[in-house]
C-alpha cells in the first residue's frame, strides 16, 4: 500500500530551532550565527567583537568545531561566556546540540550571543540554530566568486563582514565588485569591509549588534 | 556529508510511520529535494544505501530522490517564476527583491509498504516522476 507523508525531513531540526528561537525571545538574548569558511576570520571577529561588546553588556559564545576547545578558550580570553561544541566528524552544528547548551547556559545574564558555526558554507545553511539573525565572515583571498557558488548560504544570512580588509593591495580582488557579487545573490545584505586583526571598519556592525540587542531586550 | 544526518531522520520518520500503519516491508521511498536544499542526490541515495543494509524494514526500499527546481515571487511585480540558481532575478521585471516559494524543501513525499503476506506492485504513476541526478546547487 502507498502511505503519502508530504512531511519534511527536517521538521525535527526546524521545530527545535523555533524553541530554541522562543527560548532566547523569552530571555531577551539576541543570537546571531556566525559563519563562514574555514580560516575566513570567524573567530578573530568574534574575538574583537567581545572585546569591544563587554564593555557595556554581557556576551555569551557557543563554539561549533569538529575537536578541540581551541576557540572557546580564545573568546573566553576576549571576555564571553563561551561554551565549546565538539561535533565530532559532523559537518555543522543542529538546533538540538545548540539547545543543549541552552538548557545550561544561565541565559537571564546574556544580552548577546555568538554561535559559531562549524566552517563551511554549505551544510549550515539549512540547519537553523533558533539565533534572530545570521552573519557571515567572507575573507577577502576567498575572491569574488563564493557568493554565486554558495547562493544558498549567502541568501540565508543578513550580514556579510569581508575579512581581510588589510589585504586590498597585495589581492587582486576588487572590493566593489565583490559587493556586486553579494548583492546579486542577497540584495538585502549589509557589507561591512573590516581587519578583524586591527578592529578596522567594525563600528557599523557593533552598532548593528546595539541595535538588535536593544530590540531584544525591549521584547522580552 | 549532512546527506547522512538527513538520511538517518528519513529513516527515523519511516520507522514511526510504518509502525503506525502494521507495516513490516518498505520497498520504495520517494523524496522531493529541492535543487538548492543544500543536499547532494547522489550523497542521499549513498548514505540510504548503507544505513538500510542491517535493517529489517528498509533494506529492500529503493529511494527515489526527484528535483525541485527553484520558484521565486517577485516582491517588486508579484510575478511568480521558475528560475535557474544562482540567478534570483526576476525574469519579469528584473528585480533581485525576489522570495524563495520552491526549491529549499527536503519532503519524504511518500512511500510503499506491504504487510507479511501482502505482496505489492511497481509504482504507480505520480510517484514515478524524473530521478533527480542533476547538480545541486548550494
Amino acid at each position: 500500500m502507498k502511505i503519502r507523508l508530504a512531511q519534511s525531513a527536517m521538521q525535527k531540526y526546524d521545530i527545535k530551532a523555533e524553541q530554541n528561537a522562543r527560548l532566547l525571545a523569552k530571555s531577551g538574548v539576541f543570537a546571531v550565527d556566525v559563519m563562514g569558511s574555514p580560516g575566513a576570520g570567524k573567530t578573530e571577529i568574534l574575538e574583537r567583537t567581545v572585546e569591544a561588546m563587554v564593555q557595556d553588556m554581557t556576551v555569551g559564545v557557543i563554539e561549533g568545531d569538529i575537536c578541540t576547545e581551541r576557540d572557546a578558550d580564545r573568546v573566553r580570553a576576549s571576555g564571553a561566556q563561551a561554551v565549546q561544541i565538539n561535533t565530532e566528524g559532523a559537518c555543522h552544528l543542529d538546533a538540538h546540540m545548540v539547545g543543549e547548551v541552552l538548557e545550561n547556559m544561565t541565559l537571564g545574564e546574556l544580552d548577546l550571543l555568538f554561535i559559531e558555526n562549524v566552517g563551511n558554507l554549505i551544510c549550515p545553511t539549512r540547519f537553523r540554530s533558533g539565533a534572530a539573525e545570521r552573519a557571515i565572515v567572507l575573507s577577502l583571498p576567498e575572491g569574488t566568486d563564493k557568493p554565486e557558488k554558495y547562493p544558498s548560504m549567502f541568501r540565508s544570512c543578513a550580514v556579510t563582514l569581508v575579512n581581510k580588509i588589510d589585504l586590498i593591495d597585495v589581492l587582486p580582488v576588487d572590493l566593489a565588485e565583490l559587493t556586486l557579487e553579494i548583492r546579486r545573490v542577497n540584495p538585502h545584505m549589509r557589507i561591512w569591509p573590516v581587519c578583524a586583526r586591527t578592529a578596522q571598519g567594525m563600528e557599523g556592525w557593533y552598532e548593528w549588534l546595539r541595535e538588535g540587542v536593544r530590540r531584544s531586550a525591549a521584547g522580552r | 556529508m549532512h546527506e547522512l544526518t538527513i538520511a538517518r531522520e528519513v529513516m527515523r520518520v519511516l520507522r514511526a510511520s510504518a509502525a503506525e500503519e502494521s507495516l513490516d516491508r518498505i520497498e520504495s521511498v520517494s523524496l522531493k529535494v529541492g535543487v538548492i536544499s543544500c543536499l547532494h542526490p547522489a550523497a542521499l541515495r549513498t548514505a540510504f544505501s548503507v544505513l538500510k543494509t542491517d535493517d529489517e524494514l528498509l533494506c529492500g526500499a529503493r529511494l527515489q530522490v526527484q528535483c525541485v527546481p527553484v520558484v521565486i515571487r517577485c516582491s517588486r511585480c508579484g510575478g511568480r517564476w521558475e528560475v535557474d540558481p544562482p540567478e534570483f532575478l526576476c525574469p519579469g521585471c528584473g528585480s533581485r527583491r525576489v522570495r524563495v516559494l520552491k526549491g529549499e524543501e527536503v519532503i519524504i513525499h511518500s512511500y510503499r509498504g506491504t504487510r507479511t503476506g501482502e505482496e505489492e506492485g511497481m509504482l504507480d504513476e505520480d510517484s514515478a516522476g524524473t530521478e533527480c541526478n542533476a547538480e545541486v546547487r548550494h
